[in-house]
């Protein structure tokens, strides 16, 4: 009877193929192959049949049939003797037959045969490779496949580690090492001062601090050099191409891996179709060989056998039905409970350690740690509860079982969970309390003076000072003129550490994969180790049976233990970003694991109960390790996104001001399209404003001439005093803290706001003289100074910080500026309602002035503070008032002109620069505008302070205005005495402008105070990108123009700074 | 039956090699080669026919070899006469828990007495069968074969009912009441007897198996 299945079931497979193979061979197929099924009754035919062929096709035919005989006889279920007969037998007729046929035909079956042998060796080489084959086998053969399915996971996951090693390794780690800063030739990678002498304590290693915390370990060693080494390798590039395909690989593999499971289980999707067969006829695991798993087996088998008896018998009877729902909702909720608990106790315990580590300055060992143990202790502890709680429910087996393993897995997840929310709060609260110190201090800023000097005789210390200058408690507790590199450096310690949040987050990510293999290995030694020996050598003395009863041996659980793998892989790809030598310590971690577990089974645990089904199970780790990843990532990329890079540290400290820059540049063109369809509308309203108001201007003009001419030296020779001041307040603001210097930025506005807003109040002042008038210009000159200083601060430091912070100076005057500043605030007292409109008209007429007069020296020192300008200036105009833009616009357009006479290199080199910002023609205004005069740039600033949207108004009149509040503070007449260039009919225009805008102006001055705060933001948005596109005009001015030796001098050594960030910039944008 | 048909080798011989007397000479003395020729070791050919034939490595055909000679307790220099018998082979710890250690002994076997001794061929047929590479249809063929304890091609109920003792041990405590059996037969054969015979044949069983999610992992013997 067998014979006949066997012949039956080769039959069938041989029809299909009959099917297959083409239907001429037939007889030859049959000779060659069927022979062995039927052999009795044909034989003798067949040897007729086979006595030879003649047709060299038919011959090749038979020699592919014979050599799929030798290809698939493995796969017949023949006694080995059979199958060697009929192998022999087929190789011969290949070799007899060959020979007849071709001899390509020959070379190609050698070189087939040539390649079947060396695949077969590559085969027996790759077994030889597979790293604890033998081990798992021999854990096969005693557990079954069940236990081996965990350890065959393991292995894949060590598989996936080995490769995240390598790619960070190779790419990440390496290069930095080799071609990267050295340890200690930048503040990012030298321990600060103050933590030198404890940086090889014990305790600080383990907590990775000190020397560990400074290495290629964590993000914040890496440099942010754009190249690194002779080759040019882009390290931040590397780097984030690395994390991001760190997780790419790991989706691919899975995705590959779960594909090819699914393939090979496709055939089994029905579920509960022959739950009886499958529990008879596949119940037994024949790799069990351990006597005891065998009885643990045999015991199952019985189980659930009886088990789908019953459930078959008992299947309409239904056994108190509400006891057992009640008691199942009453296990959901306590389950609920204590995952809510852990969650909650994670959260409270990151909450606390922030609280210590603000409070108190010496930290226990326990407080550095508390977070870890407890998120490893709640991971350890809670599924034995829920297995507790599981008990309640009385459910299937096998239904406890998935249930366990859904809670099991959305306990972990909550723990990573809460763990990186509770981190990303930190790091949240970590940079707005930098922010609060910043602004406490902020005032302080007085401290620039001293620096000034200091700084001048050191300028090649300005680079360590970039990271520390910025100091306001050492500016506080010592003296300034000792400001020496110590200081430097103990600052490092207060703002490198706080800052760079995301080695923080790497950080605490490894010591929390180090506590938790700890407590695996404790659990291990503990539960099962120290557990198995008490019950193996106490059980004879005992009162009662060891074995059998309480302690028992361990159970291995495998879906608990597969499991926490995954927790444990998760935890990696959460912190891979952070800390680039995660997937390296796993792989360290998952081979102490692979001999511990191993080591731990074969000698004390017996296997599971419930045997949990090995390849069904293979996708459901699959699945889940996939449903890992994916919500692993997400913490990580949003983190990535959402949080600004730390300003001081990491390869990234440049980048994101540069794609903020993108998107906001994006926005402003679009919003300078829809302005630019506007300015068309009104254009013909304005033409008709100008023809009107002409006449009334056109008397004004001639006066201003005269005084300007002496104006205009004296304003280039104190250009020229402040310089020097510049770089004084350059080492000011080379501080990295940008989000400090914004809170700053948000108080001075209010500070100049009410300066401001004091123009309307006041009286008018109509006896002011020129002698004052002049006095406040050079005050106006001075603030250009001030600005440009501060613009130079910008280049090198981190961002907006330096721009606004610039302000206090000249609100505050403590030192030697006070006497230039002092005219600030005089200025607007003078101002009047009436007068601003007056004034208007003025400045309009100013500017011609200076554009008729070819002083190209003026000019040019004047212009580069536009520059500085010109690029926040239509960004602020375009979220501004469009109204009054369009206003200028016509002065603008109609100046332009002359203007590009004068200043042709200038004008080329901001073209460029303005890039988009520049072909609209409003921009174009107001570029022009800023060039001629360099009292608008003073002006401009405050401008920008008052930033917000009513403001916006005021501030087109303050850059146009301000100088004239000064001259016309007496009135129009005076006005036109002072300035007197050949006012165009335009002038009159502008006039006419301002008294429309002027009422609007009022409102928003009183308004100012509470708005500067508000638009801040914006302030610092434009800030950055301004940051960005001033690198490029300072770029190009260190090309152009190199007169100013003060000047130049500092700005070598910013150059050295900015270059690369340039470089980013100018080829992306 | 089957081992009739694979024993009846003058048959065979005559199936094998109907080409004539050259062929038979060849092959003839390639048989002498295995029989005689390398006594003590696996000769290189062998070990390539071998793999060939098997879904075994070199490494697993040498660890077979190794294990088989400590079986043997004597030289090895028949593969395919020199015999262990059933005891020895049951004694292995990779059989020792096996319930259906004997089934496996006899279905391997290829020795004419029938008395489950195992030749070494014999042996290395049994761990391709059971090896992690072997195929589903030659897992599930022979693992009918192992279940079909009375060699008759079917599984009846008898088949059913010693199968279910064997895999619930055999003591009276553990083993199925007689109505469970009953019912438990009875469920079997409404899911798995397609055409309604009574028994379950070859083709039903491999239908039935192929469906299961873990037959092919469980179905394995690792030395």
């Amino acid at each position: 009877m067998t014979e006949a299945a066997n012949s039956k079931s080769s039959k069938a497979s041989q029809r299909i193929k009959n099917i297959r193979k083409n239907s001429i061979n037939r007889r030859i197929y049959s000779a060659a192959y069927e022979e062995h099924e039927n052999s009795h009754s044909e034989d003798d035919e067949q040897e007729d049949d086979k006595a030879d062929y003649k047709d060299p096709e038919e011959i090749f035919q038979n020699i592919q049939i014979q050599k799929e005989i030798i290809s698939n006889i493995r796969c017949r279920s023949w006694a080995m003797g059979q199958k060697l007969k009929v192998l022999r037998q087929a190789k011969e007729i290949v070799l007899k037959y060959e020979g007849r046929l071709t001899r390509t035909r020959g070379y190609q079956a050698a070189g087939a045969e040539m390649w079947k042998k060396f695949g077969r060796l590559v085969y027996n080489i790759t077994v030889l490779f597979i790293p604890w084959e033998m081990r798992i086998k021999k854990i096969e053969s005693h557990f079954g496949s069940g236990v081996a399915s965990y350890f065959i996971f393991l292995r894949w996951m060590f598989g996936i580690n080995i490769v995240l090693t390598i790619m960070t390794g190779a790419f990440v780690i390496l290069p930095e090492l080799l071609a990267g800063a050295p340890f200690g030739s930048v503040p990012s990678k030298t321990i600060p001062a103050g933590y030198v002498a404890s940086a090889q304590d014990l305790d600080t290693i383990w907590s990775l601090g000190g020397y560990l915390q400074y290495s290629v370990m964590f993000y914040g060693y890496y440099g942010n050099d754009r190249k690194i080494g002779r080759a040019g390798y882009r390290l931040p590039l590397a780097y984030f191409m690395v994390g991001m395909a760190v997780f790419a690989y790991s989706f691919i593999i899975l995705l590959r891996k779960m594909a090819k499971n699914s393939r090979l289980s496709m055939a089994s999707t029905s579920d509960e179709n022959y739950t009886f067969c499958w529990k008879v006829f596949c119940a037994w695991d024949y790799l069990i060989g351990n006597p005891e798993a065998a009885e643990s087996k045999t015991a199952a088998v019985i189980n659930s056998i009886r088990e789908a008896i019953l459930e078959e018998q008992v299947k309409k009877k239904d056994r108190s039905l509400a006891m057992i729902i009640s008691l199942r909702i009453l296990a959901n909720i306590l389950v609920l409970l204590s995952l809510a608990g852990s969650i909650y106790i994670i959260y409270f315990v990151v909450d606390r350690s922030q609280e210590l580590e603000r409070t108190k300055v010496e930290l226990t060992l326990w407080e550095k740690n508390e977070v870890s143990v407890v998120v490893s202790l709640i991971t350890m502890i809670a599924p034995s509860v829920f297995e507790l709680v599981a008990q309640l429910e009385m459910l299937h087996p096998r239904t406890t079982l998935r249930f366990q393993l859904a809670r099991v897995l959305v306990l972990y997840l909550g723990n990573l969970y809460s763990l990186i929310i509770a981190l990303l709060d930190k790091v949240n609260s970590m940079s707005m309390t930098d922010n609060s110190n910043d602004t406490g201090t902020s005032f302080l800023a007085t401290r620039a003076l001293p620096e000034e000097e200091s700084l001048s005789t050191i300028v090649p210390e300005i680079r360590l000072r970039r990271n520390s200058s910025f100091s306001s408690e050492d500016n506080k507790t010592k003296p300034l003129t000792r400001f020496n590199k110590t200081a430097l450096f103990d600052y490092n310690i207060l703002s490198q550490q706080d800052q760079c949040w995301e080695t923080y987050v790497g950080q605490e990510m490894l010591k929390l994969s180090i506590i938790d293999m700890l407590f695996t290995v404790g659990s291990i030694l503990l539960i099962d180790f120290i557990r198995g020996l008490f019950v193996r050598y106490l059980s004879d003395c005992w009162c009662w049976d060891l074995e059998s009863k309480f302690p028992e041996y361990g159970e291995f659980k495998i879906a608990e233990n597969v499991l926490h793998l995954i927790y444990n892989q998760g935890m990696i790809w959460m912190g891979a970003f952070f800390s680039p030598c995660l997937p390296a310590f796993n792989v360290l971690k998952l081979i102490g694991l692979m001999y511990l577990r191993s080591w731990a089974v074969l000698t004390c645990n017996v296997p599971h109960q419930q045997v949990f089904r090995a390849s069904r199970s293979n996708n459901f780790y699959l699945a889940m390790t996939l449903f890992m990843l994916f919500l692993c990532m997400l913490p990580t990329v949003f983190a990535i996104a959402r949080y600004r890079p730390s300003p001081t540290c990491g390869p990234f400290s440049m980048l994101i001001y540069y794609l903020q820059s993108i998107a906001r540049s994006l926005k402003f063109t679009n919003n300078q399209l829809r302005i630019q369809l506007q300015i068309e509308r009104t254009e013909d309203k304005k033409k008709v404003f100008q023809m009107a108001v002409a006449r009334f201007q056109h008397q004004e003009d001639d006066d201003k001439k005269t005084e300007h001419e002496s104006d205009v030296a004296s304003q280039e020779s104190s250009l020229q005093e402040s310089s020097p001041r510049r770089n004084g307040s350059v080492t000011n603001f080379d501080s990295p803290l940008s989000a400090g210097s914004r809170i700053q930025s948000i108080s001075q506005q209010v500070a100049h706001a009410v300066d401001v807003t004091r123009v309307p109040n006041l009286p008018e002042n109509p006896s002011t003289t020129a002698a004052q008038k002049h006095r406040r210009e050079h005050a106006f000159q001075r603030n250009p100074g001030g600005l440009q200083g501060a613009t130079s601060g910008h280049y090198r430091g981190k961002l907006s910080s330096s721009r606004v912070t610039k302000l206090p100076e000249d609100i505050h005057p403590d030192a030697p500026f006070r006497k230039c500043v002092r005219p600030l605030h005089y200025s607007p007292s003078e101002g009047t309602p009436q007068m601003i409109l007056g004034r208007r008209v003025h400045t309009a007429r100013y500017i011609l002035v200076n554009e008729r007069e070819p002083r190209k020296r003026l000019m040019r020192s004047a212009a580069r503070i536009p520059k500085h300008y010109k690029v926040d200036e239509p960004r602020g105009v375009v979220e501004m008032l469009p109204r009054n833009m369009k206003r200028y616009t016509v002065h603008g357009a109609q100046r332009t002109n002359p203007q590009l006479h004068f200043s042709g290199e200038e004008e080329d080199e901001e073209e460029l620069e303005q890039g988009t910002f520049s072909r609209s023609p409003r921009p174009h205004s107001l570029s022009d505008l800023h060039q001629p005069t360099r009292f608008y740039i003073g002006d401009s600033k405050d401008s920008r302070i008052l930033i917000g949207k009513d403001l916006t108004q005021i501030r087109y009149e303050y850059e146009d205005s301000e100088p004239l509040r000064d001259h016309a503070g007496p009135g129009s007449s005076q006005a036109q005495r002072l300035g007197k260039g050949p006012v165009p009919t335009n002038q009159s225009v502008g006039a006419h402008v301002k008294w429309k805008t002027k009422q609007k102006a009022d409102q928003s001055l009183t308004e100012s105070d509470s708005i500067s705060v508000a638009s801040s933001s914006d302030q610092q948005n434009s800030s950055t990108d301004q940051y960005i596109q001033v690198i490029h005009s300072k770029d190009k001015y260190l090309k152009s123009s190199s007169e100013k030796l003060s000047r130049t001098k500092s700005r070598v050594s910013i150059e050295l700074n900015v270059a690369e960030a340039n470089d980013l910039i100018c080829s992306n944008v | 039956m089957l081992s009739g048909l694979l024993h009846k080798d003058s048959e065979l011989q005559r199936v094998l090699f109907p080409e004539g007397p050259e062929l038979k000479v060849c092959s003839r003395s390639g048989h002498i080669g295995i029989m005689g020729g390398s006594a003590s070791h696996l000769s290189k050919e062998q070990l390539s026919e071998y793999q060939e034939l098997t879904f075994l490595t070199k490494q697993d055909i040498l660890h077979a070899y190794r294990i088989f000679t400590e079986l043997l307790s004597k030289e090895l220099d028949d593969f395919q006469n020199t015999r262990v018998s059933k005891d020895r082979i049951c004694e292995m710890p990779e059989l020792k828990a096996n319930p259906f250690r004997e089934r496996i002994c006899l279905v391997f076997s290829t020795a004419a007495e029938k008395d489950g001794s195992i030749s070494f061929e014999d042996f290395l047929d049994m761990l391709s069968a059971f090896s992690d590479s072997a195929t589903l249809e030659i897992k599930s063929h022979y693992a009918f074969r192992i279940f079909d304890f009375d060699d008759d091609g079917t599984l009846d109920k008898e088949d059913l009912k010693k199968l279910v003792n064997c895999l619930t041990g055999g003591t009276s405590d553990t083993q199925l009441s007689e109505g469970e059996m009953n019912q438990l037969i009875q469920n079997i054969l409404e899911e798995s007897d397609i055409d309604k015979d009574g028994t379950v044949n070859l083709s039903e069983f491999q239908h039935v198996i192929s469906r299961s999610p873990d037959f092919v992992s469980s179905f394995k013997i690792v030395l």
